[in-house]
């Protein structure tokens, strides 16, 4: 059963169209994708498509001049209000794209884990198993690096009990070989149960690691298929630009123009 | 977080934050207008001495009650609130002007002359503005020029920073590097992209800062700095209604207080409401 | 006296817009080079108030022989003149600039005009007459100030923040020395509740009057001076909690299920308070210019009193010793401000460097 359903989710702003009136615009329409445990569901799409509104959707945190419709439910029951704080502690986690989403006034190794500072076993052990210096955990976030950023984000959610792990971004600005760990690092996430939703524009990388992908462009899904699908597009009839997207990229045919309805809204 | 936005039909609202600030400073402007214009055309028979009713509280012939003079305070009051107006306004525009001028001399011309108003202005902010401004007061010999020099003198700070600051940032933003390199006069720069940028700011600093203008203003003269006593100045009135305070003649003290406040407060409403209007960064409200 | 927005509000006090801080001392770093660095630029901004000061009354059309001398005295020339050299009249500004420094620095200030002293003795014992009043109202409007503006920001939007920013807004614009004029009647005058002006009960010195006397008489100028302070602090903290909670780091600790007090109270507090340390020191220099008027509106015997009666009568000794050394208090403020800097952000000590 999947742990995740979204169900014609719709996230809308109010803005000003003229100086006095205000309209909709409809930044993610009629959504609907779900995420099995034990599987890396990939999300794909151009900047602006609409896929960290997802995720933010998801996670209920849309700021408040959104309007929101449609369904969303976690292990079977929809997701409300009341239950998501306690969602939040124990079932769901984010993986933010930048270090910015930590405290700067705070040390990392108060930040690892919700609530508490591990003690100084703890934090050896932490440290290992993420190939971290002892001195790192007692940093500020300003003094990590790039990846140590990375590994220290993607440390929060895989210290937590989360079923349900969304990451935001997660391989820009990261050497190639950074990159493949971090994915790696996904899949063992995966295999131990948890479902797993990766949000990218890097789409070879996504591409690779994980079990389904989902095409997102303009806020509406253009194609969920089986990651094999969407890498050998002409062994299978999907969406032209899902065929499109994937032959798009450098190390393939490089086109970049689009042709079919995906233009059309 | 940016979003294409797909189809748009267009929210029935009523009300919205841009609709209601319009109206705030329609109305707001109207009463300034009114108080400033209106108030510096009332009679001075109005608020005339008559022996015969002295120290009378409110009643409806006398609605804010009568001084130890018997003259009408509802009608002083007003008169006082259309002086503070008239030099407030003025102690503002120049303040604005010498901030302008700073401000865009200092980011324009850098150099020692960058160097010398931002040496100016930290000093400046760290002076307690009442005590200065006596002193500048005291030098230049009290009166309203004195209130005037006073008043422009603490204030131009602010807004000189920010126009300091915005007009440095657009010399190095990259439509004005496009627009040099390209061959444009510095007049047409200043004119075409400076001056759009600065002016609304500026424009809504000034109605900001009239307030404490006003205020200040009504300070020094109840301290006996400002307004000569002859003036019903705002500041004047309170000056004089202390020394009836214990006897509990309290009209004399709440009621010109309560103009100067309701005045400061419309002041404020009708920039708040402004710079809602201009400044992009509130506009989505 | 209004709130002034954010955007006049400076972040750090001494510093001018959005230059990133560097070390000029760049060949020393770390702490001491930065400690060293405020306290010189301290001291150069007391010397440039010195300077300030000391040149407009230069330029200022008062002559000082006459003045000293009043417009009924039947001084004669030759006295007039033999004044004037006295106080180096005659020789260029600078050597007078200069003979006034070494003045200052052996703690010569010159003679009060109206009250024959030596200014020094009379700002110091008007300080001390005043240092209960400005600490008292110094103290209030940090603590409210702080406690309503918690409250205000993490309610935003509800009616509980409605009522504090709104009665903030007003506040804010209430002339000082209208509402103490207000309290005096309120409390005073109908209620009787405290004394109706002065700093002491009537025929004792300020030597006899016990604490307790001296705080009752203090009370409601206390209140009418912090009055500015606490709602200029309370909408600026709660401004200030509002943004943090619209940061990327409010964002992801939601996600992780922190309640909105939890954030406060792990993250936003610390983080909202460097801005609220530049406001509490910075609310020193309208707490001594706002003394001027509440001490005259209650007749209370400090150094407000003393800069209102100087002013009136023209007393210039007086008055340029009073600015510099309110100038003074004011930047020893802001140092005290940027020296608690880096212990509260981190991130300072790792610019600086």
């Amino acid at each position: 059963m999947a742990l995740l359903e979204v169900h014609d989710l719709c996230v809308g702003f109010r803005m000003y169209r003229s100086f006095y009136r205000r309209s909709l615009g409809f930044a993610v329409d009629h959504l609907s994708l779900s995420a099995e445990p034990g599987q890396i569901l990939g999300i794909v799409g151009a900047s602006g498509s609409g896929k960290s509104l997802l995720a933010h959707a998801i996670m209920g945190l849309l700021p408040h001049n959104t309007v929101v419709q449609g369904e969303i439910s976690y292990d079977g029951q929809p997701i409300t209000k009341q239950r998501l704080p306690e969602l939040r502690r124990t079932e769901l986690a984010l993986i933010p794209q930048s270090i910015s989403y930590l405290d700067p006034l705070k040390r990392v190794r108060s930040q690892l884990i919700e609530g508490r500072t591990p003690d100084a076993e703890e934090l050896e052990q932490i440290a290992e198993r993420f190939g971290f210096q002892p001195g790192d955990l007692a940093k500020y976030p300003f003094q990590l690096s790039g990846g140590m950023a990375r590994r220290i984000l993607l440390a929060t959610a895989m210290l937590s009990s989360a079923r349900l792990i969304i990451a935001d971004e997660p391989t820009p600005g990261l050497p190639v070989d950074l990159a493949r760990q971090m994915l790696a690092d996904f899949r063992s996430l995966a295999d131990e149960g948890r479902s797993v939703i990766i949000i990218s524009h890097d789409v070879d990388l996504i591409a690779a690691v994980a079990d389904r992908v989902a095409i997102l462009n303009r806020g509406r899904l253009v194609g969920e298929m089986s990651s094999h699908e969407f890498t050998h597009p002409d062994e299978s009839d999907t969406d032209p630009y899902a065929k499109a997207l994937w032959k798009a990229l450098p190390q393939n045919d490089f086109i970049t123009s689009v042709s079919g309805k995906a233009d059309s809204c | 977080m940016s979003a294409l936005l797909l189809n748009s039909d267009p929210v029935v609202e009523r009300w919205n934050g841009h609709k209601t600030a319009t109206l705030v400073f329609a109305l707001t402007l109207v009463l300034l207008l009114t108080a400033g214009i209106g108030g510096s055309l009332i009679p001075e028979s109005t608020y005339a001495v008559h022996f015969d009713q002295t120290n009378l509280p409110p009643s409806p012939a006398h609605p804010f009650g009568t001084d130890w003079l018997g003259r009408d305070m509802g009608f002083r009051a007003l008169k006082g609130l259309s002086i503070s107006i008239r030099i407030g306004l003025f102690a503002s525009i120049v303040s604005s002007l010498i901030a302008l001028l700073m401000g865009i001399g200092a980011a324009v011309l850098g150099g020692w002359f960058d160097r010398f108003v931002l040496w100016l202005v930290d000093l400046m902010q760290g002076m307690p503005h009442l005590i200065f401004m006596i002193f500048i007061a005291i030098l230049v010999g009290r009166g309203i020029p004195g209130v005037m020099i006073g008043v422009a003198a603490t204030h131009w700070v602010g807004l000189c920073r920010i126009v300091r600051a915005e007009t440095i940032h657009l010399r190095t933003s990259p439509y004005v590097i496009a627009s040099r390199q390209m061959g444009r006069s510095k007049w047409f720069i200043a004119t075409r992209h400076y001056i759009p940028y600065i002016v609304p700011q500026t424009l809504v600093a000034t109605v900001l800062m009239f307030p404490h203008a006003i205020l200040h203003e009504s300070g020094l003269t109840f301290l006996g700095f400002g307004i000569p006593m002859e003036l019903p100045a705002i500041g004047v009135i309170l000056s004089e209604s202390m020394r009836y305070l214990s006897s509990g003649y309290w009209w004399l003290a709440v009621f010109p207080g309560l103009l100067l406040l309701g005045l400061v407060l419309t002041i404020d409403r009708c920039g708040n409401s402004l710079s809602t209007l201009i400044s992009p960064s509130t506009a989505q409200k | 006296m209004t709130a002034s927005s954010p955007a006049t509000a400076p972040e750090k006090p001494g510093t001018t817009g959005s230059e990133p801080q560097r070390n000029p001392l760049g060949r020393w770093s770390g702490i001491a080079s930065y400690i060293l660095w405020q306290i010189l630029k301290c001291i150069s901004l007391i010397v440039a108030v010195s300077a300030l000061t000391f040149f407009l009354a230069k330029i200022s059309p008062i002559d000082p022989v006459a003045a000293y001398f009043g417009s009924e005295s039947q001084a004669s020339p030759e006295q007039q003149a033999a004044l004037a050299a006295k106080w180096g009249l005659d020789k260029p500004a600078l050597v007078q600039f200069g003979l006034w420094w070494r003045n200052l620095l052996h703690g010569d200030l010159g003679t009060s005009l109206m009250l024959e002293r030596p200014v020094v003795t009379v700002i110091r014992d008007g300080l001390a007459n005043s240092s209960l009043l400005l600490f008292s109202a110094w103290l209030i409007s940090g603590v409210i100030g702080a406690f309503l503006g918690v409250v205000a920001g993490k309610n935003e939007g509800k009616w509980i923040d409605r009522i504090i920013s709104g009665v903030c807004y007003v506040f804010a614009a209430i002339p000082t020395f209208w509402f103490g004029m207000v309290m005096l009647l309120l409390f005073a005058v109908w209620l009787g509740w405290f004394p109706i002006g002065l700093s002491v009960p009537i025929g004792s010195t300020l030597g006899d009057a016990s604490l307790g006397e001296r705080i009752h008489h203090a009370a409601l100028p206390a209140l009418t001076l912090s009055l500015l302070g606490i709602s200029t602090i309370t909408m600026q903290t709660r401004t200030r909690l509002i943004n943090e909670r619209h940061c990327d780091y409010a964002l992801f600790a939601t996600s992780r299920g922190e309640t909105p007090w939890q954030f406060i109270w792990r993250h936003g507090l610390r983080n909202a308070l460097m801005p609220f340390v530049t406001l509490q020191f910075g609310s020193i220099s309208e707490i001594i210019g706002g003394s001027v008027l509440a001490e005259s509106v209650f007749s209370y015997a400090g150094l407000g009193a003393i800069t209102a009666s100087a002013g009136v009568k023209g007393d210039l000794p007086l008055l340029i010793g009073i600015t510099l050394i309110s100038a003074t208090l004011v930047f020893l403020g802001n140092l005290v401000a940027n020296l608690l800097y880096p212990i509260i952000d981190p991130r300072i000590k790792e610019k600086w460097s």
